[in-house]
């Protein structure tokens, strides 16, 4: 049964979250999320993602904390700490760091990459690219520069981009449900 | 009526034990199997559900946490593989319809929040569950099952059950009707020889062994009751048979008794009166045998009983039967004889059997008997006549003589007939006044003078006039009257006697006759000392007089009993003396004071020198004996002179005084001397 729902046509491209919905989703995480600007609303989704993936991925080392790194933009460094740090995902505590230095980089166990930072990434996946350290970035270039995660605005929702095969050589598990919503690149993609 | 004896009879009971039986089995089963089934189902499906829930709700987490509801809704169109559900209703954290599934689209469960769930009927069946990763709740899912399938699955089931039970109706039918006959066949056959030996008697029947080891065994124990019963019944019929011959027979002679007796005496009289022949029967009674039992003892007097039947028994016919019917009296039937001379050779023959002595235990003892003959000649008489006739013969021949024959005539039966009438009449006769007392004077044959008067009693019937004592007397010791006339002549004498003390001046005794009927009863001496207590005379001036009758009892009894009168004071004489044959020889023993001799041995006194021998021989043997000699019957002057020269002391008679019912004119003559009623007497007198 589980098999059947599991081998179930739901990989799908694409998934279309509406926004208002996120709202709504926020609240049921008790985060509070104040109404703002479209972009600021964006940001929001994309930090409750960055929460929820927390949950889908199993790193090889247990620890009781889980730390975040946010690397480029400081604005969204700062939301995604006042949203995140000290919150407890799967009985493990969040601590945000904000653009740690590289040294401090391979300590983290989720590397966030804002937009403005594109040109760095490549610096930071040189450092982190063998480690278990989830990479998650903002828009579909970021997998081609070896990036694990993206989530892509498209229109009005935010699409799950998973660049599988880097998941799986920095040793990390992403649970089949996530990848069910997500839009799986493959090597020959995140080549192009 | 018909289903009653169905009902009623084993087969049928059988029959509706066994319908019943698996009637009642099945339904309980196929309920019980209904209802747990659906139990069982309700619980399967309530299982599926709940595990289906948990992985379409586990398989919906990502999309609820990422708010995917497409994706959700894809996760739930899974429900479809599975036909019993047919609503899936995904609710988020906060319980609003988040994604649905309905397999079609009349049905809608849906509602829009988990806390407003639709209400459903029976034939639904519904699971909320949580939908958790680990310990986070991220909302409901609501599965719907439809019943329909178990409700169907039931149908068939009862439908089969139906079915099943219908054919094991029919076998149960077959089978059981099967198993009564088996049954009640050789039970039925059990019935036919129960139902042979009750009613039929017929202890020959035995019931087949065969059915079942039980119905077997039934037959077997029947068939020891059977023969049980038989035995039983032989057992029943010997004893029946053997107290019936002892009931016929007499236990001392084996000869039969009365009983058997009487019943073929009916049956001769009843065959010779069809078959108008003659037929003759003889009642015979020993003489003395009463003499030898009370002198011998009893086991002599059995053993003389045996011989006497014998001899009797190897004198009559083969057809004849000889029956002991009483002590010492027996029976012969003479079944077809000519006539009475035929019964009276026969009767000749049975006397001549006993006519040489028994030889009993060293001793020979001779015993005759008396026999009666009747004959039956197709006149209108009866068993019980005839038997009568005979007796009446046979007292007949015991009055003439003893050791006899005597037919029956119509003479013996006027004379039987009137000691009835006198019987009867007898027995109210004191009451009304006819018996009285007559007086006849003794007198003293040296001193002339009056000694005492003998009472006489006499009875002076109303209708039939004065009624002699020699006629009366027997009947009234036949009859066991005896007793009360014997005390009323008594107590009345007594009276009188009494009386007679006052007018003379000597003492005159009272002489009464007692008979040995009376003397033998046990209260003999104490009724006479009631009556002189009661009349106050004096015992000395009473005479009981005795015959020689009382002592053919046993001696020693009528010895006592004389001494025990003696000692009242009373004074004995010896009556009749001489007529009796019993010896002498313990007279001396006996306290008699006088002895009076017969008026038979005075009436040829004169005209007999033997007779003369033979009083002069009584008188010396009284005087020896120192016993007074009283002498009745004297009539003649001459026997007066005789008497006294031969040495009588006192003397009675009608020369000297007739009974009279007024005494007391005797006792007025100063001398007492004996009064005579004409010259002659007179002159006697005055020798």
């Amino acid at each position: 049964m589980v098999r059947s729902i599991s081998s179930s046509p739901a990989v799908r491209k694409t998934t279309r979250a509406v926004l208002p919905g996120l709202i709504v989703v926020l609240f049921a995480f008790t985060i509070s999320v104040p109404r703002a600007l479209a972009q600021n609303d964006v940001g929001a989704v994309r930090r409750a993602y960055v929460y929820n993936l927390t949950k889908y991925v199993s790193w090889p080392q247990s620890k009781h904390t889980l730390l975040i790194g946010v690397v480029g933009d400081t604005g969204t460094g700062v939301a995604m700490k006042a949203m995140l740090d000290g919150k407890s995902s799967d009985g493990r505590i969040i601590h945000v760091v904000l653009n740690p230095p590289d040294s401090g980089l391979s300590a983290c166990d989720l590397v966030y990459v804002a937009s403005t930072e594109t040109s760095a990434s490549s610096h930071i996946f040189a450092l982190v690219n063998v480690l278990p350290i989830l990479t998650v970035g903002e828009d579909s270039r970021f997998l081609t520069h070896g990036g694990m995660v993206g989530l892509v605005r498209s229109a009005d929702r935010i699409e799950i981009e998973v660049n599988l095969k880097s998941v799986r050589t920095a040793g990390l598990k992403m649970s089949s449900r996530l990848l069910d919503l997500a839009t799986v690149v493959s090597n020959k993609e995140t080549l192009k | 009526m018909r289903l009653a004896s169905i009902t009623n009879s084993l087969a049928g009971r059988i029959t509706a034990l066994v319908l019943t039986s698996v009637t009642v089995a099945l339904t309980v089963f196929t309920l019980s199997l209904v209802v747990f089934d659906r139990k069982s189902s309700v619980q399967q499906l309530h299982a599926h559900l709940i595990t289906s829930a948990d992985m379409v709700g586990q398989n919906s987490t990502a999309a609820l946490d990422f708010r995917d509801g497409e994706a959700a809704n894809q996760v739930l169109q899974a429900l479809e593989r599975e036909p019993r559900i047919i609503v899936g209703c995904l609710y988020d954290a906060s319980g609003v319809l988040f994604a649905k599934y309905l397999r079609s689209p009349e049905v809608s469960f849906c509602s829009s929040t988990a806390e407003n769930l639709s209400v459903l009927d029976e034939t639904k069946h519904s699971v909320l569950r949580e939908v958790r990763r680990k310990s986070e709740r991220l909302g409901s899912i609501y599965l719907v099952s439809d019943m329909r399938d178990v409700t169907a699955r039931e149908r068939r089931m009862i439908l089969v059950a139906a079915a099943l039970g219908c054919l094991a109706l029919l076998t149960g039918g077959i089978s059981g009707s099967i198993l009564q006959r088996r049954i009640t066949t050789p039970l039925r056959s059990l019935q036919q020889v129960m139902h042979e030996v009750a009613t039929g008697d017929n202890f020959d029947a035995r019931a087949e062994i065969a059915g079942t080891i039980e119905i077997a065994d039934l037959a077997r124990g029947f068939n020891r009751m059977i023969e049980e019963l038989e035995h039983r019944n032989s057992m029943t019929r010997q004893a029946e048979a053997s107290l019936h011959s002892q009931a016929r027979t007499d236990a001392l002679t084996g000869l039969p008794n009365r009983r058997l007796f009487t019943e073929s005496l009916s049956q001769a009289v009843a065959l010779a009166r069809r078959e108008r022949k003659a037929m003759g029967l003889l009642y015979i009674d020993l003489d003395g045998f009463k003499h030898v039992n009370d002198s011998l003892g009893h086991s002599v007097g059995d053993h003389l009983l045996c011989e006497v039947a014998a001899r009797l028994g190897g004198r009559v016919r083969q057809s004849d039967m000889l029956a002991r019917v009483g002590g010492d009296e027996f029976t012969v039937i003479l079944r077809s004889i000519k006539g009475p001379s035929d019964a009276g050779v026969a009767a000749d023959s049975l006397l001549q059997s006993l006519s040489s002595p028994f030889q009993l235990d060293g001793r020979e003892i001779s015993i005759g008997a008396s026999i009666g003959i009747s004959t039956f000649d197709n006149s209108h008489c009866d068993a019980i006549d005839l038997l009568k006739q005979a007796d009446s013969a046979m007292y007949a021949a015991k009055r003439a003589g003893r050791n006899r024959t005597c037919h029956f005539n119509s003479e013996l039966g006027n004379q039987a007939r009137e000691r009835l009438t006198l019987e009867s009449e007898l027995r109210g006769a004191i009451a009304r006044g006819e018996i009285y007392v007559h007086y006849q004077p003794e007198y003293d044959l040296d001193t002339k003078r009056l000694v005492r008067f003998e009472a006489l009693a006499r009875w002076r019937h109303l209708a039939l006039g004065e009624i002699p004592p020699i006629r009366f007397i027997p009947v009234a010791e036949e009859s066991g009257l005896i007793h009360e006339v014997g005390a009323f002549v008594m107590e009345e004498a007594c009276k009188e006697a009494v009386r007679w003390q006052t007018l003379s001046p000597f003492p005159v005794q009272l002489a009464v006759n007692v008979s040995a009927i009376q003397f033998n009863s046990d209260s003999a001496v104490a009724d006479i000392a009631a009556i002189l207590r009661r009349t106050g005379l004096r015992p000395e001036l009473l005479q009981i007089e005795l015959t020689e009758s009382v002592m053919m009892g046993p001696v020693a009894v009528s010895g006592e009993k004389l001494k025990r009168l003696c000692e009242l004071g009373v004074t004995l004489a010896l009556d009749d003396f001489g007529t009796g044959y019993s010896s002498l020889s313990y007279l001396a023993e006996l306290p008699f004071s006088s002895l009076k001799i017969d008026r038979s041995f005075v009436k040829n006194l004169s005209a007999s020198p033997e007779a003369l021998t033979l009083v002069r021989s009584l008188i010396g043997l009284a005087r020896n004996m120192r016993m007074k000699v009283i002498v009745e019957g004297i009539e003649e002057p001459l026997q007066l002179e005789l008497l006294r020269d031969l040495g009588a002391n006192e003397g009675q008679g009608y020369l000297l005084g007739r009974p009279d019912g007024n005494p007391t004119a005797r006792l007025d003559r100063r001398d007492q001397e004996p009064r005579s009623d004409s010259t002659q007497l007179q002159e006697a007198a005055s020798i």
